[in-house]
C-alpha cells in the first residue's frame, strides 16, 4: 500500500509539473516521430514503438507481473506531433495469460487512452497515459467460469528514440 | 487546420485535466499498468474457482432391469457444481470397475446396453467437475434377465416401509372387535355417518349383560388420546358407557350418541402399556346404543409413524392396469365359465357372472369410447384373483405394490415427492386439469410414470391387492403377505375419484372383496 500510494504520489506530481509545462511552454528540441524506433520502458512494460506517419504511431508491448502476462499492441493518433510535449490519445488491445495458485487461464483487454510523451532531448521522453480498458479473463479448466470488469489504467515510462 | 489543432489541443487538455482530477478523487482505482489491472479479474475468477473445490457425491443409486441385455440406472443428484456423472461397471464381485459411460450435469438416469442375460453386474457412479470426482455412490448389483411382454421387473432388495404405529383403528366388523349380544348391522358400502361398514347395536337398560369388546394391540408404550365414533341420532342414549382399561385402571366414560354425529369424539388421554387393552362398550343406558369404532392416536405426534425396511424377492409386474382389451380375452376364452381360474370361494361367489359389472357401460366398458384400453372395472377382488390366474399372474401383495409405486425412497407418488395435476387421472374437478373425468386410457401419463417404469400407479382406478387388509401395515421383514383372514382386501393407489391425499403412494385403502365398482381395478405380478 505504501508503495501504491508513493506511485500515485508521483503520478499527481509528474501530472502537475507538464500541466504547468503546457502552459508556461518551454524550449523546442524534439523532432517528428515519423519514421523513428522508439523503446519504451516502465513499470511492468516494455515495448517498440515506430511512427508510421508525423501523426500515427503504432506499438508492440509487452507487461509481466508476478503469474500475469500480456501481449498486445497500440496505435496512437499524435494531437501535436514535433512539440516537446507530444500528446496523443490511442487505442489497444491485449492477449492475457494468468497461473496463480487457484487458477490459470487466459482473458483479453482493450482500452483506450490519452497522454502525453514529453522530450527531454532529442532521445529521451517521459511517457503517462491514462484510459479505461474492459478486460475479460476465464479459467481454463472451467471455461464457464470467467470475469470480467472495466478498469482504469496509468502508463508511465521511458522512452527512447533513435 | 489551424482550428483543427486547437480543437484537438483544446480536447486533450480537458482529458488530462479529467485525468488529473480523477487521480486525486479516485486514487485507489488506478491501476499502474495491465497486469495490475487484470488481477483484480483474476482475484474474482479465483474467489468463483472456489464453486469447484467441493463436490457432493450422488446417492441412492438404483439398478432396474430393462431387458435381457439393458438395465437402467438412477440417482440422487446432490451437487449444483457438476459437469456431469461417470458411470462405472464391473463385472463379478471380483471384476475391476472401468468407466462405461457419461452423462450432462444435472441427469440422473443412464442406460447401459449390450449386457449378457444372466451376467451380474455391479454399477456405481460418480460426480465430476474437471477440478476432481466425488467419492461414489455405493455399488449396487443387478442380473439382466428377459422381461415379460408389458411387465417390468422390480429388483430384489430391501425398501423402506412406513409403519403407522401410532394410530389404531378397531372398525366394529375387525376381527379384533368382540360383539356379545349386541345386533349386527352390515353394509357393503361405508354409508352415512357410519365408520367404515356397518356396526352393532342395542337397545339399553339390560343391565350390561350384553358388551362389545374392542381388544386394542398397544404397539408401544405411552400416552394416547382414546376416540369413538357413531352416527347420532335422538333415539341414542346420552350415556353410552365405554369402559377403557389402561395402565392405572379403567376408566368409564359416557358418551352423549345423540351428538358428535360422524366424527371421532375424545374421551381422554391416557397411558396404555405395550400390549393387549381393551374398550368395552355395554348396552347399560337410556337409549339404544351404537358400537361403530375406536381409535387410539399416540399422544406424541413424533412416534407415530416409524420406518422399517422390508425386504422383497424380485418381481415382476404390469406395467398398466389390465384393461377392458385384455379382460375381454379373458372372458373370451371361458374365463366365467373354467372353474380352474378361479379360487374355491370365487367360484362359488361367482355363481352365474359371465363379464364384470359395467362392461357394455358406455362411460366405463369396453364398448366405450377408447373402451378397450381402459381400465377394466367392476370387478370384485375374485374376478381380479381369476383373471390373474388365468394370465398366469398373480395379484400383488400389499408390499409388492407399494414397493413398485415409491422404489426404494419413500416417495410420496410414484414420480416423486411433488404432487402435479396432470400426471396423473384424479379427481379434479371433471377432468378439467388432467383430461379425464371418468377412467382414462392406460399409459397415458408419461410423466406419471414410477420409479419401475409402471403408469398409472396413482389414481384412474384403485388396484386390488392380495393381503386382506389389517389395521397396521402388513410388518414382516421377508416378503409381507399380510394377516391370515379378513373381511377386507386392500386397494392401493386411488381412483379417478380420489383427491391428491388419496393418490399418495402410502395411503392404504381397503373394500369388501366382492364389491365390483366404477372406481376399482387391478394390475399382476409374477
Amino acid at each position: 500500500m505504501y508503495f501504491e500510494r508513493q506511485i500515485h504520489n508521483l503520478i499527481k506530481f509528474i501530472t502537475n509539473v507538464f500541466v504547468i509545462t503546457l502552459f508556461f511552454g518551454s524550449p523546442s528540441f524534439a523532432e517528428n516521430v515519423k519514421g523513428r524506433v522508439g523503446i519504451g520502458i516502465g513499470y511492468p512494460y516494455c515495448s517498440v514503438k515506430y511512427g508510421m506517419a508525423s501523426h500515427w504511431a503504432g506499438e508492440l508491448r509487452s507487461a509481466f507481473e508476478s503469474n500475469i502476462f500480456s501481449l498486445g499492441g497500440r496505435v496512437y493518433y499524435n494531437f501535436t506531433p514535433g512539440m516537446n510535449l507530444v500528446l496523443y490519445s490511442g487505442l489497444g488491445a491485449d492477449g492475457l495469460l494468468f497461473n496463480t495458485e487457484n487458477t490459470s487461464g487466459d482473458g483479453t483487454a482493450v482500452s483506450c487512452f490519452a497522454g502525453f510523451e514529453y522530450f527531454l532531448n532529442r532521445n529521451l521522453t517521459l511517457i503517462f497515459d491514462i484510459g479505461p480498458s474492459y478486460i475479460n479473463v476465464r479459467d481454463s479448466v472451467h471455461p464457464q467460469n470467467i470475469a470480467y470488469n472495466t478498469e482504469w489504467i496509468i502508463n508511465l515510462g521511458l522512452g527512447w528514440y533513435y | 487546420m489551424k482550428r483543427l489543432n486547437q480543437i484537438f489541443r483544446n480536447s486533450i487538455f480537458s482529458v488530462l485535466i479529467v485525468s488529473t482530477v480523477f487521480s486525486y478523487v479516485y486514487p485507489s482505482g488506478l491501476h499502474i499498468g495491465l497486469p495490475s489491472a487484470a488481477r483484480e479479474n483474476v482475484n474474482t475468477l479465483s474467489d468463483q474457482q472456489q464453486f469447484y473445490r467441493t463436490l457432493s457425491s450422488p446417492t441412492n443409486l438404483q439398478v432396474i432391469v430393462l431387458s435381457a441385455s439393458q438395465i437402467r440406472l438412477m440417482w440422487k443428484d446432490n451437487s449444483n457444481n457438476e459437469y456431469g456423472f461417470i458411470i462405472e461397471r464391473k463385472e463379478g464381485v471380483n471384476g475391476t470397475y472401468a468407466q462405461v459411460g457419461t452423462v450432462g450435469a444435472n441427469v440422473a438416469k443412464y442406460d447401459d446396453t449390450g449386457l449378457t442375460e444372466g451376467t451380474q453386474y455391479y454399477y456405481r457412479v460418480r460426480s465430476y467437475n474437471g477440478d476432481h470426482d466425488s467419492i461414489p455412490t455405493s455399488e449396487e448389483s443387478v442380473t439382466p434377465a428377459t422381461i415379460p411382454d408389458g411387465m417390468v421387473m422390480v429388483p430384489a432388495g430391501n425398501f423402506n416401509v412406513r409403519i403407522n404405529i401410532g394410530e389404531i383403528i378397531v372398525d366394529s366388523i375387525d376381527a379384533a372387535c368382540v360383539n356379545n349380544g349386541f345386533e349386527d348391522e352390515r353394509t357393503f358400502y361405508p354409508s352415512g355417518s357410519y365408520y367404515g361398514r356397518g356396526y352393532h347395536r342395542a337397545s339399553g337398560i339390560s343391565g350390561g349383560t350384553l358388551n362389545v369388546v374392542w381388544n386394542i394391540v398397544v404397539p408401544v408404550t405411552g400416552n394416547y388420546n382414546v376416540y369413538g365414533w357413531w352416527a347420532a341420532g335422538t333415539n341414542r342414549a346420552s350415556n353410552a358407557p365405554y369402559i377403557i382399561t389402561h395402565a392405572s385402571g379403567t376408566f368409564t366414560y359416557l358418551a352423549n350418541q345423540q351428538a358428535n354425529n360422524g366424527s371421532w369424539m375424545k374421551f381422554g388421554t391416557y397411558q396404555f402399556n405395550k400390549g393387549t387393552t381393551t374398550i368395552v362398550q355395554t348396552n347399560n343406558a337410556n337409549g339404544y346404543v351404537l358400537a361403530d369404532a375406536v381409535r387410539l392416536l399416540n399422544a406424541d405426534p413424533n412416534s407415530i409413524y416409524s420406518i422399517q425396511p422390508v425386504y422383497l424377492s424380485s418381481f415382476f409386474i404390469d406395467k398398466y392396469e389390465v384393461t377392458n382389451e385384455q379382460y375381454k380375452q379373458f372372458i373370451d376364452t371361458g374365463g366365467y365359465s373354467n372353474s380352474t381360474y378361479w379360487s374355491t370361494d370365487g367360484w362359488a361367489w361367482k355363481n352365474n357372472l359371465t363379464q364384470p359389472s359395467y362392461w357394455t357401460d358406455t362411460t366405463y366398458g369396453y364398448t366405450a369410447v377408447n373402451g378397450p384400453r381402459l381400465p377394466v372395472v367392476g370387478v370384485s377382488w375374485y374376478e381380479a384373483d381369476a383373471y390373474a390366474r388365468w394370465a398366469g399372474k398373480r395379484l400383488p401383495t400389499e408390499a409388492e405394490w407399494e414397493k413398485a409405486a415409491r422404489g426404494t425412497d419413500l416417495r410420496a407418488y410414484p414420480w416423486g415427492d411433488t404432487w402435479y395435476v396432470n400426471y396423473c387421472n384424479w379427481y379434479d374437478n371433471s377432468g378439467k386439469q388432467d383430461g379425464y373425468s371418468k377412467t382414462a386410457p392406460v399409459g397415458i401419463y408419461e410423466s406419471g410414470q414410477s420409479l419401475y417404469g409402471c403408469y398409472d400407479l396413482a389414481g384412474n382406478v384403485s388396484e386390488w391387492c392380495s393381503d386382506w387388509f389389517g389395521a397396521s401395515y402388513p410388518w414382516v421383514y421377508i416378503n409381507p403377505t399380510g394377516p391370515a383372514s379378513g373381511t377386507n382386501k386392500i386397494l392401493r393407489g386411488g381412483s379417478y375419484a380420489s383427491t391428491s391425499a388419496a393418490c399418495k403412494a402410502d395411503v392404504r385403502s381397503c373394500a369388501d372383496y366382492k364389491i365390483r365398482e366404477t372406481t376399482i381395478g387391478f394390475r399382476c405380478v409374477k
